[in-house]
């Protein structure tokens, strides 16, 4: 898939998505507004209950897009038969639109009342949405190659070496300014001494602080007095080095924290699988079968 | 993970919410079936099977459920909404109270919903009893009857259809009742008595409203005897229910020695049987002493005129009772008195003559009812006494008769009898060219008489202009005579001309005439005789 495929892609899975919920959302906003008691009585009631025309709906293809999307993204990842079907970022991507969208539809399917046995299979559910959530943003820190395979240390040594030459030779950027644009990157500790939550924390942190060292970065290309017209290129290649670093630095750190999201992610799911199986059985033994 | 949860919690979480409190007793894994039917959703049967009065009312089309067996009963009564759900929930004012199969009319639309659905008026035992109705909140158990919700009034004695009488709008009156439906229909006086009069005012301790069982059927049920029971027939033999006073209208008088006939039925009873100084109901009270004559009610107004009479001026010998005026006809005969009634005397309104007037038509001087032998009695004398000179003393009735004044009876034989006999051209001439207005006795009469008869020169012109009123004693008639002015009686030779010859042919008014025959002179002395004297000498011209 080429650069504008792909960016068509992701807009048309984005803006679907948005669609989808925002158009529900929007639809059932005066019913959901309504407190719990009143509900009974609003007219929009028999069409937005759980059991209801659209709210039953709205569980059922929710329930249906999570489950296509957790079965296509493992079966392309785990299954060899499956390994030369396109790219397995796609299929990450696919899963990520129906694993975000389905349970957003299974929340308007629930009405925002969450009880009983399938409220496990609920908080479940959230809890694989949300550690999907980091799982992507933890994933994307380590840094892979066009295959998508992680890149080993050297490799990203070599890369980092790479990139200084470039502002040395390119820009004339003394080492020292190098050692403090490296200096912005690195945790106050080393990683193996951080926490898991202090590593999250320090990830999150520096991204959010990114354009606060960029512009530092600026600051010291400015006293150095580079050409101007060389900033942005300047930057571009400062920022690729401090995102190269942090990732250097918390390598280690990023993989068991990401072996650990498994441990939420995929026990999460099943346990919301099973309880949704468990729910839906006992929906269709009270009678309660949506359109059919 | 279920460790983390209670067995407890555990027991209702296939349950998508709490049920309501009422059903609070239904919670837990091993009750959904009580409502819920496997695989067919919620059937109203298993909510039915313990609500069973409603059920009872259902089956038997009674109540608001009734009208909504279509409807399952989840769509109005959701569960699983906590404990403190109302599982009904409605409009009280926006009810529709038809719906019920009771309509809500009259006062009753405005009555507060617990004044009638309150805990007190449910009769139904069951529901009373049940164990799924909260008595002090439910709608059910009311009857449709008045009495399940009203005390009777009555006691129970008219039954209990209530609305067969009463309406909603309010209890009284009754506009269902009608008196005429009953065993006593009200009549006259009887409608305007108020009701517990009869029947006794409710709510006054000591008395008894009643109405049935009441003695009604005759009138001293209710009603004092006034006559004292000295009357045999019933009541209603003489009065009636329009009024106590109006027992005349209903009593027949024909029963009695003096039948009303005429006027005499028109009269108010008052009139004769004056209230008597006696007792009421008395017999003074009806009793008349004396009624068998006229008199003995009446005043005479002829004041004993006739008292001479064979029957001793008995009235109805003239007068009948259907009414004074006027008297009998023809059972009145004016032949029989000494002034037969003929002619226009027969039309003459009877008080013209026996009644005082003080105005008469202008034919009539007097009346006088002794005086009627002459008609100068009565009438005036027309002609002034003019003929009172005559034979006959100048008698009305010898020209005039009873039939009208005019036209009088006297005739042309009868004028050739009078001192100017009518004869010839005088035969011809109308009665009033000579009979002229002129005054006598200061009046303006007809004058047909005169002192001196007037001669021929009183209507005619003398021609001759006096030439022979000297010589002449016997005037016109010497000449001339009624049959014809100009008459052969004249002989010319006792004059000095003798006519002879063609003098003979010549008219008298080729001598003696001077100017025209209208305007001109008769020259009868002095007319010449000479031949010259109307003859042209042909000779010596």
């Amino acid at each position: 898939m080429s650069r504008t495929g792909h960016a068509l892609f992701i807009a048309v899975l984005f803006s679907l998505g948005f669609l989808i919920v925002g158009g529900a959302a929007i639809y059932g906003a005066d019913y959901y507004l309504t407190p719990e008691k009143e509900r009974p009585f609003h007219p929009q009631y028999d069409l937005l209950k759980p059991t209801g025309l659209v709210g039953h709906g709205y569980g059922i293809i929710g329930s249906l897009m999570i489950l296509v999307g957790v079965g296509i993204y493992s079966s392309r990842k785990r299954f060899r038969l499956f390994s030369s079907v396109g790219k397995l970022k796609h299929f990450l991507e696919f899963h990520i639109f129906l694993c975000t969208t389905g349970p957003a539809l299974v929340v308007l399917h629930t009405t925002f009342k969450f009880g009983g046995l399938v409220a496990i299979s609920f908080w479940s559910m959230v809890a694989v949405v949300l550690s999907g959530v980091i799982g992507r943003y933890l994933y994307i820190q380590i840094p892979k190659g066009i295959q998508g395979n992680e890149l080993s240390i050297a490799e990203l040594n070599a890369r980092h070496a790479t990139l200084g030459d470039q502002l040395l030779k390119e820009y004339g950027v003394p080492r020292e300014l190098l050692s403090q644009i490296d200096a912005l990157a690195r945790p106050s500790r080393p990683a193996a001494e951080l926490s898991t939550m202090e590593t999250l924390h320090f990830l999150v942190l520096s991204d959010f602080r990114r354009g606060r060292k960029l512009r530092a970065i600026a600051g010291m290309f400015r006293s150095h007095n580079f050409p101007h017209a060389a900033l942005k290129r300047f930057l571009s290649i400062a920022s690729d080095r401090l995102v190269l670093t942090r990732r250097i630095a918390l390598l280690e750190k990023l993989r068991s924290l990401f072996t650990l999201w498994h441990v939420i992610h995929f026990p999460f799911s099943i346990i919301m699988l099973i309880i949704l199986l468990v729910h839906v059985g006992v929906a269709l033994a009270f009678g309660y079968r949506w359109v059919w | 993970m279920c460790a983390c949860f209670p067995f407890s919690f555990l027991r209702a979480q296939i349950s998508p919410g709490e049920l309501s409190t009422a059903h609070a007793a239904l919670e837990g894994m091993g009750n959904c079936t009580s409502c819920h039917v496997l695989g067919k959703s919620i059937e109203s049967q298993r909510c039915l099977n313990c609500h069973v009065e409603l059920d009872r009312r259902i089956g038997a089309g009674r109540g608001y459920h009734a009208n909504l067996k279509s409807q399952p009963c989840v769509q109005c009564h959701k569960e699983h909404h906590g404990r403190d759900f109302s599982l009904i929930r409605w409009d009280e004012k926006a009810f529709d109270h038809r719906s019920t199969g009771f309509e809500l009319a009259g006062k009753h639309r405005g009555a507060e919903c617990r004044k009638c659905h309150a805990p007190n008026r449910i009769k139904d035992a069951e529901i009373v009893r049940s164990k799924t109705v909260a008595v002090a909140k439910t709608y059910l158990g009311l009857e449709r009857e008045c009495a399940a919700c009203h005390n009777d009034p009555h006691a129970g004695t008219l039954g209990s259809q209530c609305m067969k009488c009463h309406g909603n709008e309010t209890w009284r009156p009754a506009p269902g009742f009608s008196h005429d439906q009953t065993k006593f229909p009200l009549s006259g006086k009887h409608q305007e008595v108020r009701c517990e009069l009869c029947h006794g005012r409710p709510g006054v301790p000591g008395t008894t409203v009643r109405y049935t069982g009441l003695a009604f059927r005759a009138c001293a049920d209710c009603h004092k005897d006034p006559h004292a029971g000295k009357f045999k027939q019933p009541c209603e033999g003489c009065h009636a229910t329009v009024g106590w006073e109006t027992a005349g209208r209903k009593f027949d008088h024909t029963q009695t020695r003096f039948p009303l006939r005429g006027k005499h039925s028109l009269v108010a009873c008052v009139r004769c049987h004056a209230p008597a100084a006696g007792p009421r109901g008395s017999r003074t009270r009806f009793a008349v002493a004396r009624f068998s004559r006229c008199v003995d009610c009446h005043a005479d107004p002829h004041g004993q005129q006739f008292a001479a009479r064979r029957d001793r001026g008995e009235c109805n010998s003239c007068h009948h009772e259907q009414g004074w005026k006027p008297a009998i006809l023809p059972g009145f005969n004016h032949g029989t008195t000494r002034f037969p009634l003929r002619g226009k005397h027969s039309s003459t309104a009877c008080a013209l003559c026996h009644v005082p007037q003080k105005i008469f038509p202008a034919t009539v001087r007097k009346i006088d009812i002794k005086l009627f032998a002459q008609c100068a009695d009565c009438h005036l004398d027309t002609h002034r006494g003019q003929f009172a000179g005559r034979t006959d003393g100048g008698k009305c009735e010898s020209c005039h008769r009873e039939t009208g004044f005019r036209p009088s009876i006297y005739h042309m034989p009868a004028h050739t009898e009078a001192r100017f006999p009518l004869n010839g051209a005088h035969e011809a001439v109308a009665c009033d060219r000579c009979h002229i207005l002129s005054t006598v006795k200061g009046d303006q009469v007809r004058l047909f008489r005169w002192e001196k008869l007037p001669g021929c020169e009183a209507c005619h012109r003398d021609v001759h202009r006096g030439q022979f009123t000297a010589a002449r004693v016997d005037g016109c008639v010497s000449c001339h005579s009624t049959q014809a002015w100009i008459t052969a009686m004249y002989d010319h030779s006792r004059t000095s001309f003798r006519l002879d010859g063609k003098h003979r042919s010549v008219p008298c008014a080729g001598c003696h005439l001077q100017g025209s025959a209208q305007q001109g002179t008769w020259r009868l002395r002095g007319t010449p005789t000479r031949c010259a004297a109307c003859h042209t000498n042909l000779r010596t011209g």
